[in-house]
């Protein structure tokens, strides 16, 4: 079953595993108060255990720059609560970040046990397919050769102008991610996607756990 | 495992001498190794096979039997075990089919069988298998088709139906195995069982393993890491299956390729991994015959890698090719020469030697790649002896013939295969073959 929200943070938290600032709310004061802390812009999503592909749905709001968008957004998503498999009223809102995007997965396998899988998110999964697997219990040095098998193992480093990523962040969350697997049996599945990278942080800012 | 391995005596319960029965093949196979054990057929219904007097049941036999063969329906084999651990046998082989692989019934079958071995300490291969062949005792416990010749690569196989054909194969292209087992459904001893028998087996180099999947994979990288430090394993994986996408709910997940988790598991474990069955025993036979490019050195001077040597410009620069693609690194050649060092078309034999001599002298270069097409000055036979002779002086520089040509050539390659060499047929063989020579020994990724 999926872990609810607050379930999922705390986890994330347990095994130091950065996540994007983020608050569950019931009403749009509640969002424009955190806006206001946060900054803008901010994304809107409604919680959902429909859990495949929400931006497909038209689940998330992205982009949001004032008060006036987040009232609007609050209320095309309240408007979609009758969407079946939605959970009570909440929304979730979060500062939007910018980076590059990535994804974190875990799955367990009948033969290997737990396996961690990492890629660039987007095109790179979906239709280069470049994604590569690590068998659990990852140590940092298998974590770091993880991240340098991937294709687009360049646009890491640093490409065409742009600051590269903290591989090393990048691979403490990957060792983070197996021992969360090891001690945590009853999870089956794990889908960190995307998972924002930018020069200095590291942020998972869609987490299903299963 | 002696008793299983190399049995003082065998007995056969499904023994008949039925034309086209899996029971008469076993029997024949068996009789092959008539002068080194003593063999006993069982069968209630038949007084005599092939001249030779059978027992109604194992109970009959008074002497006690090392290795027990089962080739009878599935409804029977239950009851045949538990008399084969109540006379207290050696070792089983199951070749029946009709358990796991037939779905629940047969699983719970199987494992009835598994625990009453199990609880007796008895070791059991199977079920739903072809058996198992050791040439060097002249055992042949299986219904293979032929018996392979002696050599030193063992092959391990889900499939019993390839070690069939890689008998027939072997025979044909003079190669031979140190052990060959055809594990089944691995109620007893698993594969990773079987790798530990091959490691300790001296007259085992290589393993070469066909699978489709792996039960105890934890186990498997634990067990594979600590063999390759010292032998090699090739691994052949068929199907890449769709089940595991199936199982899983979230969407990464449902991305992920069981066949990427296997060339991990393989890596980590420092096992070599091919596409092909015939990449698997091009690099079985090479690994086998060839020594292994000695990188202890570290070199200060020139560039350090492998030399190509040849008589044909297009040729060596092909194997170039493959060389670079499969990231088969080329020495830098001391003096003025390239590499690849085209010798020319004119190149006699004693140009081959001494290029040769001056290359394997060379201390960055690991092993040479020996290119030859056939100009009309090109006599195969005698550059073949030249490696053969080359190869004793410089025993730890690997020296990979690729002969190209047909019926003129066949000289030079015979010679070659007769003294323990491969020679190759394609750059691209030959430059797969050099990258798995020069894998760092005990190289593992954990």
């Amino acid at each position: 079953m999926l872990l609810d929200f607050k379930k999922t943070r705390e986890l994330l938290e347990k095994y130091q595993i950065p996540m994007v600032e983020s608050l569950v709310i019931e009403t749009l004061e509640q969002g424009i108060e955190f806006a206001k802390e946060v900054g803008f812009p901010v994304v809107l999503k409604l919680i959902s255990n429909d859990i495949l592909h929400k931006v497909d749905k038209g689940l998330v709001k992205l982009n949001i720059q004032n008060d006036l968008d987040l009232e609007a957004s609050f209320k095309a998503l309240s408007a979609l609560k009758s969407f079946q498999g939605t959970q009570g009223t909440q929304c979730l809102v979060q500062k939007q970040v910018g980076g590059i995007e990535l994804f974190v997965g875990m799955k367990r396998d009948k033969s290997f046990g737990p396996v961690i899988s990492f890629g660039l998110g987007g095109i790179f999964v979906e239709v280069l397919e470049d994604i590569v697997f690590g068998i659990c219990p990852l140590d940092k040095k298998q974590a770091i050769e993880m991240i340098k098998n991937i294709k687009g193992y360049k646009i890491l480093q640093g490409y065409r102008g742009q600051p590269p990523i903290d591989i090393e962040k990048l691979s403490d969350i990957l060792v983070n991610i197996s021992r969360l697997a090891i001690e945590n049996n009853n999870i089956q599945e794990i889908d960190f996607n995307p998972v924002i990278a930018s020069e200095n942080n590291i942020l998972v800012v869609d987490a299903k756990i299963i | 495992m002696q008793k299983l391995f190399n049995p003082k005596s065998v007995a056969l319960i499904g023994a008949t001498d039925r034309a086209g029965s899996v029971g008469l093949g076993i029997v024949k196979n068996l009789l092959f190794g008539k002068g080194q054990r003593k063999i006993y057929f069982i069968n209630p219904n038949n007084k005599k096979i092939l001249n030779q007097k059978t027992f109604t049941s194992i109970l009959d036999i008074k002497e006690k039997i090392d290795l027990v063969v089962i080739a009878i329906p599935a409804k029977l084999v239950k009851q045949v075990c538990v008399e084969c651990c109540s006379v207290g046998v050696g070792s089983v082989i199951i070749i029946s089919s009709g358990f796991a692989e037939l779905g629940k019934d047969g699983a719970v079958l199987q494992k009835e069988i598994k625990n009453i071995f199990a609880t007796n300490n008895i070791p059991l291969v199977g079920p739903n298998c072809l058996g198992i062949i050791n040439p060097k005792v002249k055992l042949n416990a299986s219904f293979a088709p032929e018996t392979p010749k002696q050599g030193n690569i063992a092959f391990l196989s889900q499939s019993g139906a390839l070690i069939d054909s890689i008998i027939d194969k072997s025979l044909l292209e003079n190669f031979g195995f140190s052990l060959m087992v055809s594990y089944g459904n691995e109620a007893g001893l698993s594969l990773n069982d079987f790798l530990k028998i091959a490691n300790d087996d001296k007259n085992t180099k290589v393993i070469a393993v066909y699978l489709e999947e792996i039960k105890n994979g934890q186990e498997f990288i634990r067990v594979a890491s600590e063999i390759t430090k010292s032998k090699p394993i090739i691994i052949l994986k068929g199907g890449k299956t769709q089940e595991g996408k199936k199982a899983v709910q979230s969407h990464t997940a449902s991305l992920a390729g069981d066949e990427k988790i296997y060339s991990t598991a393989f890596q980590n474990a420092g096992v070599i991994e091919v596409e092909t069955i015939r990449d698997l025993f091009l690099a079985s036979q090479t690994l086998e015959k060839s020594p292994r490019a000695d990188l202890g050195e570290v070199f200060r001077g020139l560039p350090s890698g492998w030399a190509i040597l040849t008589n044909g410009g297009a040729v060596g620069v092909v194997t170039a090719d493959w060389c670079s693609r499969f990231g088969v690194k080329l020495a830098k050649i001391s003096g003025p020469q390239n590499n690849p060092w085209d010798i020319l078309g004119d190149a006699s034999s004693e140009i081959y030697q001494v290029a040769l001599m001056s290359l394997l002298k060379q201390k960055e270069i690991f092993g040479v790649i020996f290119c030859q097409t056939l100009q009309t000055m090109t006599d195969p036979l005698e550059n073949a002896k030249i490696i053969v002779k080359t190869q004793k002086d410089f025993p730890n520089k690997p020296i990979l013939p690729l002969f190209l040509g047909g019926k003129i050539t066949k000289k030079g390659s015979d010679f070659l295969t007769k003294n323990g060499f491969l020679n190759f047929n394609e750059p691209r063989d030959v430059a797969l073959c050099a990258k798995f020579l020069t894998k760092p020994r005990g190289q593992t990724s954990g």
